[in-house]
C-alpha cells in the first residue's frame, strides 16, 4: 500500500518531466525573448539618440559649408558686376516678395559636396540643405522720410537635414537680409545742405576780396559749387561729355529740375548767385556764354510801361552846362543795368571793392556788419558753364545796388556833346534807404564828370520814395529766382532782355516742400531735414563696430582698398576724428565697395578718396560729430552728411558728392574749394539701381532644431 | 495475483532524487539568476534611457536658445528657445518635481504642458551655468557652459543607479556672447 | 502497464537534454544582454565624450579653431587653442583624434572642417576596440 502510494504521488507519470521541461522551456524562452527585445530595445533608443546628435552635426556642417557662399552669392547679385541676373532680378523688383526657394538659384554644388563629405562618417548619412527667401517686406515706406519701394527686409532661410543611421534632424536658420540703397536718401539731390547757415550772424560766409581785376586777395576764399556734370566728374558717362549739349540743356527752362539742389536752412541769408568767367567767376555779371571764349556783359532793360511816368514822356529840363546860358533841352530818359559796369574796375586798388565804400546802405551795414554777411554761392565759375540750380531756404539774394538812368538828348548839337564822351557817362541811381532820400539829390555820372549833360534831380524823375525805391529793387534785393529766370532769357538768345524776366518760371521756396520722384514712385514728398537724412541712414545699419580702428580692421582688403558694401555704423565713444584714410594708409583711399559709414559722433577728416568706379558711392555721415575737416587737396568721392559739424578751415578742398553740414566757417583762413555735383548719384536718377546693396547679416536672427 | 508491479530500488530513487535536485537547483539558480540579470538590465537601460534623453533634449534645447539668459536653481533651468513653428520666442523649463516614488524631472515649452522626461528617482542633480574667459587678443574669448551632474536611481532601489556628468556649449549663444 | 505508469531515464534525459538546449541560448541571451548592456553604455558614453569635444571645439571663435591633426595626448593635454587649453570638460577618457581641416578660397579660409574620431572598448573585458566619427564644419564668418 505504502508502495502503491508511493507509486502514485512520487512517482510521475510518463511524460510529464518531458512537460515539466518543455513548460520551463518555453517560460524561459519568453523571458529570454523579452529581455532580448528589451535590451534590442533600450540599444536602438540609445542609437537613435547618439545618431540624433551626430545628424545635428552633419546639419550644422550643410549650413555652415554654404553660409558663406550664400551671402557672397546674393551680395554679388547686386554688386557693380553681377553673375546672377535672375537672383538680381529678384532682388530689384519693387514690393514685397513671394516666399521662393533659391536653392538652384545660387547654384551651389554644396548638396553634392556635402553628401560625399556626409558619407565619410557613414553609408547611410546624409546632408541636404535647402535655402529660402522669406517674409521680404518693405522696410522704407515713409514718403516724409524716405520710401523706397526697393528697400526691404526679410529673412534667408536655411534648412539643412542630417541623417545618420537612424537619427534625423533639421536644423532651419533665419538670417537677416536687407536691401537697401547706399546713397542717403533725398540727400544726394543736394549738392550742398547746411542745417544752420546764419548760426553765427555777420561775417558768416566767403566775404570775398577782389582786386580790380576780379581776382580774390586776401580772405577766405570762395567755394565753389558745380551743380551738374562737368567734364572732371566720375561718370558712366563721362565719355559722352559735349560741351554743345551742355549748353543747350541750359536753354531748358526745367533744367533745374536735373541739378545738385542748395538748401539753405536757418537765419535769413544773403546769398549771391554767381556765375560767371575767369578762374573765380566776376561776381555780380551775367554774361552771354554762347560764344565759349567770348564773354559780352548783358544789358537790361526795364519795359517802358514799368517806368514811372516821368520816363515815359520827353522831359525838358534846363541847361547847366554853364550856368550863364539859360536853355532847356529835351531829354528822353530809360532805365538799364549792364551789371558787368558795377563790376569794380576802378582805379581804386581796394580790396574790399564790393563791400566797402559806401554801398552797402546804413541800413543793411547795421544789418549785416560793415563786411556783410553775403553768401556767395558761385554757381559755377569755368568758361561757358553756368550751373542754374533751385535754392532752398530762407534766401535771397542781393545784387549791386545801382542801375542806370539812360538819357537820351533830343537836341542833335546836345546828343554830339554826349556821344564824344569816352567812355559813355553812367548816370547811377543808388541804393539808399528813406531817410537817405531827398528829391534835390544830384544824380552824377559815375566818374563824376560833367559831360554837358543835365544834372538832374531825382525828384523830376521820381515823385517820392517808394517810386523810386519800387524802381530800384527791380534790380537790388531781388530774390534769387529772378536772376535764374534772368539767366533763362539769356539761354534762350532773347534778343530784347529786361528786367524783371519775362517769364517766370522758378518761384522762391523759402519752406519747401519738395517732391522727388522717379518711374511714376515718388521717394519724398515734404521739408527736408539733416536729421531725417540721418535716420533713413539708421535705418539701413547692417552691422555695428565699436572703434575706427575696428571698422579699417574689418573692411580693408589686403590691397588696402575700402571694400566695405555695406552700411555700417561705428559707435566710437572715445569720439576720435575718423580720417578717411588714416593716416598709416596712402592718399587716396581707394573704394572697391561702395557703402555708408554712420558714426555716432566724431569729427570727419577727409584726405582724400577715390571710388573705382563710378557706380559705387561712399557716404560718411557723423550724427554728433563738430567738424568737418579736409587736410589735402586730394579729391574725395564721398557724400557728407554731419549737420552738426561745421566745415573748417583746412585746405582747399575738391569734393565729389553731396555736402550736408551745420555751416561754414569762413575767415581768413578758409581756403575755399569744389563741390562737384555727381547727377548720377541723384535719387531720382536712373542710375540709382546701381547704388543697391543687400546685405545678409553674419548672426543668426532665429535658429531651430 | 501476481506481484507484477516492480518498485524501485534504492539506487533509483537516489539517482532520480540527486538528478531531480540537481536539475531544479540548476532550474531555479537559472531563473534567479535570470530575474538579477534582467532586472539589473532592465533598470540600468531605463535608468541610461532616460538620462541620454534628457541629455540628448537638453543640448537641442540648449542649441535652440536664443541668448545667454540661462537661469537654473536647485529645482529649475530656465531660458527662451525660438520656435519655428509658432514664430515666436517661449521659454524652456526643465523643472525638479516631487513625486510619489521620488523626484521627477519635467520639461515645458512656452504655455504647453510639462511632460515628465525622467521618471525614475533623480537622487541627485546639478546644473549650473558656467563662463569661462580665455585671455586671447584683441578681445578674450567667452564660452558658456551648462555643467550638468546628475544621478538617476531606480524606485526603492537605490542600488541601481546610473550617473552621468556631461557639458553643453550651446553653440549659436556661444557664437553671440563673442 | 509498468512500462507506461513510470518515468523513464531516458524520459528525464531526453527532459534534461532538452532543458539544456533551451537553457544554453537563454543563458547566452541574458549575460550576453548585460554585456550588452554594458556595450550600449560605452557607445553612449563615448559619443557623449564626442559630443562634448566637439561642442568645445566648434563653440570658439572661428580664427580660434586652429586647423591640425591631433593625436588622443593632445586632446588629453586640452588644445590649447585659445592661449590655454579649451578642452577640459570631458567626461570620459577615450582615445580620440582631431582633425581640423582649412578650406579656401581665393587664399581666404571660408570653412573648416572639423572631424573627431573616438575609438572606446565596448564591455571592460574585450580586447577589441570599436570607433566612430562625427564630423562638422564651421563657417568663417568673420565679416
Amino acid at each position: 500500500m505504502g508502495n502503491h502510494f508511493f507509486m502514485l504521488t512520487l512517482i510521475p507519470k510518463k511524460g510529464v518531466a518531458l512537460a515539466v521541461a518543455i513548460s520551463i522551456s518555453s517560460i524561459l524562452m519568453l523571458l529570454a525573448v523579452a529581455m532580448f527585445s528589451f535590451i534590442n530595445n533600450q540599444h536602438l533608443g540609445i542609437n537613435a539618440i547618439v545618431n540624433g546628435e551626430i545628424a545635428h552635426f552633419l546639419a550644422e556642417a550643410g549650413i555652415n559649408r554654404c553660409i558663406p557662399e550664400i551671402r557672397n552669392s546674393i551680395s554679388s547679385a547686386l554688386s557693380t558686376n553681377p553673375n546672377n541676373k535672375k537672383l538680381r532680378e529678384i532682388l530689384l523688383t519693387p514690393g514685397k516678395v513671394k516666399d521662393t526657394d533659391i536653392t538652384k538659384l545660387l547654384g551651389g554644388s554644396w548638396n553634392k559636396e556635402l553628401e560625399k563629405f556626409a558619407k565619410e562618417t557613414d553609408e547611410t548619412a546624409a546632408i541636404e540643405v535647402k535655402i529660402w527667401l522669406r517674409e521680404l517686406e518693405n522696410s522704407e515706406t515713409d514718403k516724409k522720410v524716405w520710401a523706397d519701394p526697393i528697400a526691404r527686409r526679410g529673412f534667408v532661410v536655411i534648412e539643412s537635414e542630417g541623417r545618420y543611421k537612424t537619427g534625423k534632424r533639421k536644423i532651419a536658420i533665419k538670417r537677416l537680409i536687407n536691401i537697401t540703397n547706399i546713397l542717403p536718401g533725398f540727400m544726394s539731390k543736394f549738392t550742398m545742405f547746411l542745417t544752420e547757415a546764419g548760426n553765427n550772424g555777420t561775417k558768416k560766409y566767403n566775404i570775398i576780396k577782389n582786386d580790380y581785376k576780379g581776382m580774390v586777395t586776401d580772405g577766405p576764399k570762395p567755394l565753389i559749387l558745380y551743380n551738374h556734370l562737368t567734364p572732371e566728374t566720375p561718370s558712366a558717362n563721362s565719355d559722352n561729355w559735349n560741351f554743345d549739349e551742355a549748353l543747350k540743356s541750359e536753354q531748358n527752362e526745367d533744367i533745374w529740375k536735373n541739378r545738385g539742389w542748395i538748401w539753405i536752412g536757418g537765419d535769413k541769408i544773403r546769398l549771391n548767385l554767381c556765375s560767371g568767367a575767369g578762374d573765380l567767376g566776376e561776381i555780380f555779371h551775367f554774361y552771354d556764354v554762347s560764344k565759349v571764349n567770348d564773354f559780352s556783359p548783358i544789358r537790361f532793360s526795364t519795359p517802358e510801361n514799368l517806368l514811372p511816368s516821368s520816363f515815359k514822356n520827353i522831359n525838358k529840363i534846363p541847361w547847366d552846362k554853364t550856368a550863364s546860358i539859360i536853355r532847356t533841352v529835351s531829354y528822353k530818359f530809360g532805365h538799364s543795368f549792364v551789371l558787368d559796369s558795377f563790376h569794380d574796375r576802378s582805379n581804386r586798388k581796394s580790396s574790399d571793392a564790393m563791400y566797402e565804400g559806401g554801398i552797402l546802405s546804413t541800413e543793411e551795414l547795421h544789418e549785416h556788419g560793415s563786411k556783410s554777411s553775403v553768401l556767395h554761392l558761385y554757381g559755377d565759375a569755368r568758361k561757358g558753364f553756368q550751373s542754374r540750380t533751385k535754392v532752398f531756404g530762407n534766401v535771397y539774394s542781393a545784387f549791386i545796388r545801382f542801375s542806370n538812368l539812360e538819357i537820351e538828348p533830343k537836341e542833335p548839337d546836345v546828343s554830339n556833346i554826349f556821344k564824344s564822351v569816352f567812355p559813355p557817362p553812367l548816370y547811377l541811381l543808388r541804393s539808399i534807404i528813406e531817410k537817405d532820400y531827398s528829391n534835390s539829390i544830384d544824380i552824377k555820372e559815375i566818374n563824376q564828370r560833367i559831360c554837358g549833360g543835365p544834372m538832374l534831380k531825382t525828384g523830376m524823375l521820381f515823385n517820392n520814395y517808394s517810386e523810386y525805391s519800387s524802381f530800384m529793387s527791380k534790380i537790388i534785393e531781388q530774390p534769387y529766382v529772378y536772376s535764374y529766370n534772368n539767366m533763362q532769357e539769356i539761354y534762350t538768345n532773347k534778343p530784347n532782355r529786361h528786367f524783371p524776366p519775362s517769364k517766370t518760371i522758378l518761384s522762391l521756396d523759402t519752406d519747401s516742400n519738395i517732391s522727388l520722384r522717379r518711374d511714376n514712385h515718388t521717394f519724398f514728398e515734404g521739408k527736408p531735414s539733416a536729421s531725417t537724412a540721418l535716420q533713413t541712414i539708421e535705418s539701413r545699419v547692417h552691422l555695428e563696430v565699436g572703434n575706427i580702428k575696428e571698422f579699417w580692421d574689418k573692411f580693408l582688403n589686403e590691397d588696402q582698398e575700402l571694400d566695405l558694401n555695406a552700411v555700417v555704423r561705428i559707435k566710437n565713444s572715445e569720439n576720435l576724428d575718423f580720417a578717411v584714410p588714416p593716416s598709416n594708409l596712402p592718399q587716396p583711399l581707394k573704394v572697391r565697395g561702395g557703402g555708408a559709414i554712420l558714426l555716432d559722433q566724431g569729427s570727419i577728416d577727409l584726405r582724400g578718396v577715390l571710388c573705382n568706379s563710378a557706380n559705387e558711392a561712399l557716404t560718411i555721415a557723423s550724427t554728433y560729430g563738430t567738424n568737418i575737416y579736409f587736410s589735402s587737396n586730394l579729391p574725395n568721392h564721398v557724400n557728407i552728411i554731419a549737420p552738426n559739424a561745421e566745415l573748417s578751415y583746412s585746405s582747399k578742398f575738391i569734393l565729389f558728392g553731396s555736402l550736408c553740414a551745420k555751416n561754414i566757417y569762413v575767415d581768413n583762413r578758409f581756403q575755399g574749394g569744389k563741390i562737384y555735383f555727381r547727377p548720377e548719384t541723384a535719387p531720382d536718377s536712373s542710375f540709382s539701381d546701381s547704388f543697391y546693396k543687400v546685405y545678409v547679416s553674419t548672426k543668426d536672427s532665429y535658429w531651430n532644431e | 495475483m501476481k506481484q507484477t508491479k516492480k518498485a524501485f530500488t534504492l539506487v533509483e530513487i537516489i539517482v532520480v532524487s540527486a538528478i531531480s535536485a540537481v536539475f531544479i537547483t540548476t532550474v531555479v539558480m537559472l531563473l534567479i539568476n535570470f530575474r538579477k540579470g534582467y532586472s539589473k538590465s532592465e533598470y540600468s537601460g531605463i535608468l541610461m534611457q532616460e538620462t541620454a534623453l534628457l541629455i540628448a533634449h537638453l543640448r537641442t534645447d540648449l542649441n535652440n536658445a536664443v541668448d545667454k539668459q540661462i537661469y537654473t536653481s536647485e529645482n529649475q533651468l530656465m531660458f527662451n528657445a525660438y520656435n519655428n513653428s509658432k514664430g515666436i520666442t517661449e521659454p524652456i523649463v526643465y523643472t525638479l518635481e516631487k513625486a510619489p516614488q521620488g523626484r521627477i524631472l519635467t520639461r515645458k515649452e512656452g504655455n504647453g504642458k510639462a511632460r515628465t522626461i525622467v521618471k525614475s528617482n533623480v537622487a541627485s542633480l546639478t546644473w549650473q551655468t558656467s563662463l569661462d574667459v580665455y585671455e586671447t587678443k584683441p578681445v578674450p574669448v567667452k564660452r558658456l557652459s551648462i555643467d550638468l551632474d546628475i544621478l538617476l536611481e531606480a524606485p526603492n532601489m537605490p542600488e541601481k543607479s546610473f550617473r552621468l556628468r556631461s557639458a553643453i556649449f550651446p553653440n549659436r549663444v556661444n557664437k553671440q556672447i563673442n | 502497464m509498468n512500462s507506461k505508469s513510470g518515468i523513464s531515464l531516458i524520459e528525464i534525459v531526453v527532459a534534461i537534454g532538452l532543458l539544456a538546449a533551451v537553457l544554453a541560448p537563454v543563458f547566452l541571451i541574458f549575460s550576453s544582454g548585460n554585456r550588452n548592456m554594458e556595450m550600449t553604455e560605452a557607445e553612449f558614453r563615448a559619443h557623449n565624450c564626442a559630443i562634448e569635444i566637439m561642442e568645445q571645439i566648434i563653440s570658439l571663435p572661428y580664427k580660434h579653431i586652429k586647423s591640425g591633426t591631433y593625436t588622443s595626448s593632445d586632446v588629453k593635454n586640452g588644445l590649447n587653442f585659445a592661449n590655454s587649453a579649451i578642452l577640459y570638460k570631458i567626461s570620459e577618457n577615450y582615445e580620440s583624434e582631431l582633425k581640423v581641416e582649412d578650406m579656401k578660397e581665393k587664399g581666404k579660409s571660408i570653412f573648416k572642417k572639423v572631424s573627431v574620431k573616438v575609438s572606446y572598448q565596448a564591455t571592460k573585458n574585450s580586447a577589441s576596440k570599436r570607433s566612430f566619427t562625427i564630423k562638422t564644419m564651421v563657417a568663417n564668418e568673420t565679416n
